[in-house]
């Protein structure tokens, strides 16, 4: 089971004088094989908290489990994906999304071939032996998909990976990731700001508010799977977007939600 | 310290000429035409202004007498006699500055309380003009190879460590993060992301080093000693000689260049994937 609790997490950052509490009383339970995202306000916490749940940061109070088991410190058992991609720039392609395989000690001919079947999955075969730079971002997003992927966890944190990238490459990319996530179906935690982006991709949307900030509201997003085009432009998804607007922005913000 | 010695901007890829009329000769490119044309016109102003005395030839020379003491020194051996010494002692200072400043670098940039243990001192040595030191290596070490080879060290070692430093620190912590989440170990982390993070400045770390190398071998070699390149220009300096010693600074800044220009082309190479 890979189902991620969120108990009571606190988290504070150090400063001058008294820790500064961004996030208090954070309760939240991720089923397994589910995919659901967070959203709220820049600054919130949105982002550390997803960083605690892979254990890149101490929660100052509460605890965070995966399945059983309490985290204190990345493990196998989870794959991040980060805002900025993070790869090595002096890596090939094929070289970074084996890089997760390499430091859990998997002998290099079963981590390339590995990560040529990744690599592949996420679309970007023919490019092993290219350089980060010589790709755009929306590549370099699904080249740390790819890494993540590769080590096969259970778990996948997502750091608002499409957040750097234009409009259309980010409907693009949700729909290629939900995609690729109906494949295994493994549990997804997705942060964004993205209003249309949380309510495309999730099973539930985790709605950020508050402060010290929690969850303020749990979204259930009742629309079919697979989703395509078609479920963007229906009636219910436009109800939950708007929906969202309001919860996050205020009732006026609601009615004038940009497309 | 390393500020702006790895981020040249990268040279545009310059567009094939268009093809010149048929007919015109071939003409070196527009820089080298630009290079070689004010080398022409300096060298022949001098040799112009020595020949109509304009200027004092005891402390200028002229660029055919320095040729001429070129070609003696050469024909001689006596250049190349001195040269061996020099080199000898100007490689075995820089390679024994590498192999302790590279790793001492590195290892200040890893670990805090080894950096705090050791940055004063590294950085008094940094801004202290070291050579004033060469009174003191003299004393300790003598007059011969030792105390050189021991001056281009503490030259080229210094700024080779601050590099060395200064790379590892300067690794993006979001690569350290990511290396973190996929369960990288402390090897692992510097051997896979600190270490070819920091690989651009460490190279350029060792292109300043050897510069200040050569200037510490020479200077120290003027101070005092039976030989080396140094020691000729000395010697030439007080027999009031001027073409042969301009002839041998000469050689000592194209030898400079070619060290520098080698280490940069090994860097170019070990760091391709910055381009």
């Amino acid at each position: 089971m890979a189902d991620i609790t969120f108990d009571q997490v606190q988290i504070s950052y150090a400063g001058k004088g008294e820790p500064f509490v961004a996030v208090n009383g954070f309760e939240a339970h991720v089923r397994d094989g589910e995919f659901v995202t967070i959203v709220g306000a820049s600054g919130c916490g949105k982002s550390s908290v997803l960083l605690a749940a892979d254990g890149l940061l101490r929660p100052s109070g509460g605890q965070i489990r995966i399945g059983e088991k309490i985290v204190n410190k990345p493990g196998p058992d989870r794959g991040v994906v980060f805002q900025d991609a993070s790869l090595m720039p002096w890596r090939t392609i094929l070289a970074n999304v084996a890089f997760g395989l390499e430091m859990q000690g998997v002998d290099k001919a079963t981590r390339l071939d590995r990560a040529r079947h990744f690599i592949e999955l996420v679309g970007l075969a023919g490019r092993e032996e290219a350089h980060p730079h010589q790709l755009s971002g929306g590549m370099r997003q699904r080249v740390g998909i790819a890494r993540a992927l590769a080590t096969d966890p259970e778990v996948l944190l997502m750091d608002e990976p499409f957040g750097a990238l234009d409009a259309q490459t980010r409907e693009l990319m949700a729909t290629e990731l939900l995609r690729i996530w109906d494949l295994d179906r493994k549990t997804v935690l997705f942060v964004t700001h993205g209003i249309d982006e949380a309510v495309f991709l999730a099973d539930r949307v985790l709605v950020m508010g508050g402060s010290p900030s929690r969850v303020v509201e749990v979204m259930e997003i009742d629309l079919p799977r697979p989703r395509d085009a078609a479920v963007r432009a229906s009636e219910a998804f436009g109800k939950y977007r708007t929906h969202l607007a309001e919860l996050l922005f205020g009732a006026q913000a609601g009615a004038a939600v940009p497309s | 310290m390393t500020q702006g010695l790895r981020t040249r901007p990268p040279r545009p890829v310059a567009a094939a000429p268009p093809s010149r009329a048929v007919g015109l000769r071939w003409l070196p490119p527009v820089r080298a035409r630009f290079v070689l044309g004010s080398l022409v016109v300096v060298l022949a102003l001098w040799q112009l202004c020595a020949s109509i005395g304009l200027v004092d030839v005891q402390f200028t020379s002229t660029p055919v007498a320095i040729v001429q003491a070129g070609g003696d020194l050469l024909s001689s051996g006596e250049l190349w006699e001195n040269a061996q010494t020099t080199l000898v002692e100007f490689f075995a200072g820089f390679a024994l500055a590498v192999v302790v400043g590279v790793p001492v670098g590195m290892l200040m940039g890893w670990k805090l309380r080894i950096r705090q243990t050791l940055e004063p001192a590294l950085i008094a040595l940094y801004v202290t003009p070291s050579l004033a030191l060469l009174p003191l290596v003299v004393l300790a070490l003598g007059i011969g190879e030792a105390s050189k080879i021991a001056m281009v060290f503490i030259e080229a070692v210094i700024t080779i460590a601050v590099n060395a430093m200064a790379g590892i620190r300067e690794t993006d912590p979001k690569l350290v993060q990511a290396a973190r989440a996929f369960c990288a170990s402390g090897g692992a982390m510097f051997g896979k992301i600190l270490f070819p993070s920091a690989l651009p400045t460490i190279m350029a770390g060792l292109r300043l080093g050897a510069g200040r190398g050569v200037i510490a071998v020479i200077v120290a070699e003027l101070y005092g000693g039976t030989d080396g390149v140094g020691q000729l220009i000395s010697t030439y300096g007080q027999n009031f000689d001027v073409a042969p010693l301009l002839f041998l600074t000469l050689v000592v800044g194209i030898f400079g260049y070619v060290v520098t220009a080698l280490l940069r082309v090994l860097g170019t190479a070990a760091t391709s994937w910055e381009r």
